[in-house]
């Protein structure tokens, strides 16, 4: 496959989101509001790229016994590294994601690639595959972020888009609103790649 | 037995690495992260927010007072004086957490006296309320109701039209609107008992 | 030649159920209620129960459409989840609620699952409690009965919860003389109606009785009175819920011991919710929570089958 490809997968054939279904804990959890999607996203593409260059240059290095608690290790370093920045220089976005940034250590999305891809394949490759899968994640959740705000606060990235008399449908911006709109974007997805299938 | 030490040894190895990059990343970011919580808790922005005409907070000049208060009121988190831009003091910023429970959990603010005895600014630091709904105690014609009431009295939560000394809840967050007023009554006593 | 021998296959025997007959023995079940409410919340009850029936028929028309399905609004199934949503908003409520909710009850709560027979919880329930979720304050605005003012009012059972403000005496309860949704008030014409139901073979006594039952028992001994128990019982939803939409077929268990299971499972949760939580009322998510629980009931409660081969 060439790099174009790589890129394209992540995004569209195997979006983690809407196809692979993988990381929907911190999806549903964080993307009330089109910022706080686009920040994890970001943030958790960051952790990918760094994790997925790591393991590729180690791959001949670990042995296959105990590849899991060294992808692990490794992850979960790139992660804590990830916190303390946004700790330091994105104070709003850390304080609104909490709890979910250390969590992104066990997103299925970032040991599913060391696991799957990065440790069989060259570094240049495994970055590839780390930006197109993290920017199909960060779009995705950027998407349903923005969905949830709209409807559910009449704002996408705090810009006021519906006003006045638009009483905002709180359900949105909760867990419940979560699982809808993401059940009906993953409809919407499977519904348009059927129709291009066809 | 070779085996395992080769792996262990591996293991070791990759650890070691990234806990001395983490120790590296903590250092150059460990400074920068204090000074991003200073700002957000007692940057200008808050320091006018809480006490209008303040571009900063400072210690209190009497230090044991904030750890005499701490013993007495296990809700009280910390005091301190808002200063203008002359040095002069413009009043009292007193920072503490509800003794009501809010609807998901204790509700932390900076309540501004002014050196009168008037409450005259309020700033919300930690809540976990309901998004658009309790989280809407944040809003300035929420706050706004506590703004010029004495600080002799105890506020009270009224449903329909207030009196003197109460402000209204909430719609459909009473919760909420009880909670932050318990933070603020506990801010006035500690005030009343410490500072007039 | 009358003796000829006709052959067909089963079956042979055949009554005259049908869906549509099925739904209208409810709907005219429901129509006492009805005319209560509409005497106690007058032109709003009619305007909102309009609203909520015709966005109903039209979102299932429309969305059987775009499904390329059969369209089955002959059978009156919208109508009465139309009819049972209007039950459960308050007067008060804007015109686009009745339609946002009826829209979202028979789009998402029936139709996306696979339409009538396939919905795991109560369509009118689900858009409800998205309703409520939405726009919680909207959604708890009460006015008393026959009064034009919309002036904000509590629930008997709110105010059993939180103040000790006076609670309305138990002949208005009775009657329907409180403020409350509005096809919930009306305890004594709700009842009447599910008599009419279980005459009619619609619903078995096992799910009201066992509900109300359940109910009944927890809040006499945590009120500590009769009294206490009949607020219980004939204040919020109660009735409106036990008989009518806790019944659903598709979303409750079909075995009987499974139908007590079920009543007796709902009754807990609802006084739990109203005694322990920081809402006043809780039948409309104990009944959502039964649903999503039925089919483990049923698991559970089916009976024996003899005669198949032993592994």
């Amino acid at each position: 496959m060439n790099g174009f490809k790589y890129l394209k997968n992540g995004l569209i054939n195997e979006n983690p989101t809407f196809v692979q279904l993988l990381g929907m804990c911190p999806t549903l959890a964080v993307t009330t509001s089109a910022e706080n999607g686009m920040g994890m996203g970001l943030a958790t593409t960051a952790v990918l790229i760094g994790s997925n260059i790591a393991i590729s240059l180690l791959r001949k290095v670990i042995p296959d016994k105990i590849r899991i608690p060294a992808f692990v290790v490794v992850i979960a370093t790139f992660v804590t590294i990830i916190d303390m920045f946004m700790h330091a220089y994105a104070l709003d976005l850390y304080k609104s994601l909490g709890l979910f940034i250390p969590l992104i250590v066990v997103n299925c999305l970032i040991l599913g690639r060391a696991e799957a891809f990065a440790s069989k394949n060259s570094v240049g490759a495994s970055i590839l595959d780390a930006i197109g899968m993290g920017l199909g994640f960060t779009i995705a959740l950027t998407i349903l972020g923005s969905v949830r705000e709209l409807i559910g606060a009449g704002s996408i990235f705090g810009y006021t888009i519906i006003g006045g008399a638009y009483k905002p449908a709180l359900i949105m911006i909760l867990p419940p609103g979560a699982f809808i709109a993401l059940g009906l974007l993953i409809g919407l997805v499977n519904y348009i790649s059927r129709k291009k299938a066809a | 037995m070779r085996e395992i030490v080769k792996l262990g040894g591996i293991l070791f190895l990759i650890a070691a690495i990234s806990a001395g990059v983490l120790a590296f990343s903590n250092d150059v970011t460990k400074d920068k992260i204090i000074e991003a919580e200073e700002a957000a808790s007692s940057g200008p922005e808050v320091a006018n927010a809480v006490i209008p005409g303040s571009i900063g907070f400072e210690k209190i000049d009497d230090e044991s007072l904030v750890d005499k208060i701490k013993e007495k009121n296990e809700k009280f988190i910390d005091l301190k004086v808002g200063k203008d831009e002359n040095g002069d003091t413009t009043g009292y910023a007193i920072r503490t957490s509800s003794p009501i429970k809010g609807y998901a959990g204790d509700i932390e603010i900076y309540l501004g006296v002014s050196l009168d005895g008037e409450i005259v600014g309020m700033k919300v630091l930690s809540l976990s309320e309901t998004a658009g709904l309790g989280s809407n105690v944040q809003n300035a014609d929420f706050q706004e109701q506590y703004f010029g009431k004495s600080a002799d009295m105890q506020i009270g939560v009224s449903k329909g039209t207030p009196e003197e000394n109460e402000i209204v809840a909430l719609s459909g967050a009473t919760y909420s609107s009880r909670s932050i007023t318990s933070a603020v009554n506990n801010a006035l006593d500690i005030y009343n008992e410490y500072l007039k | 030649m009358e003796n000829r021998l006709i052959a067909s296959s089963s079956p042979h025997i055949r009554s005259d159920e049908t869906v549509s007959r099925i739904m209208l023995d409810v709907i005219i079940a429901l129509i006492p209620a009805f005319i209560a409410s509409v005497y106690y919340f007058g032109l709003a009850s009619v305007k909102i129960t309009i609203l909520s029936v015709l966005t109903a028929v039209i979102a299932e028309v429309a969305c059987q459409k775009a499904m390329k399905r059969p369209v089955t609004i002959r059978d009156l199934s919208a109508v009465v989840t139309g009819i049972l949503l209007a039950f459960n908003l308050p007067p008060s409520v804007p015109w686009w609620i009745p339609i946002v909710g009826s829209a979202f009850a028979i789009i998402i709560g029936k139709q996306v699952f696979g339409g009538i027979g396939h919905n795991f919880i109560n369509p009118a329930l689900a858009g409800r409690a998205m309703l409520a979720t939405s726009w919680p304050v909207i959604m708890t605005n009460w006015v008393n009965p026959a009064g034009v003012d919309a002036v904000s009012t509590a629930t008997p059972l709110a105010i059993m919860k939180e103040t000790t403000a006076s609670l309305p005496p138990l002949s208005d309860l009775f009657l329907g003389r409180i403020p409350g949704c509005l096809g919930e008030t009306s305890a004594i014409l709700l009842i009447i109606g599910g008599i009419y139901l279980v005459y009619r073979g619609v619903i078995t006594w096992r799910i009201p009785v066992a509900y109300i039952g359940t109910v009944a028992v927890i809040s006499l001994i945590t009120e500590g009175s009769i009294t206490g128990m009949t607020y219980h019982l004939f204040a919020g939803g109660l009735m409106l819920g036990a008989i009518y939409m806790a019944t659903d077929y598709s979303s409750s268990p079909v075995t009987p011991k499974g139908k007590i299971i079920y009543g007796i499972g709902a009754g807990l949760v609802t006084m739990l919710i109203r005694k322990a939580s920081t809402l006043p009322e809780g039948v409309s998510y104990s009944i959502l929570l039964m649903n999503v629980a039925a089919p483990l009931i049923d698991k559970y409660t089916s009976p024996k089958v003899f005669g198949g081969v032993k592994k």
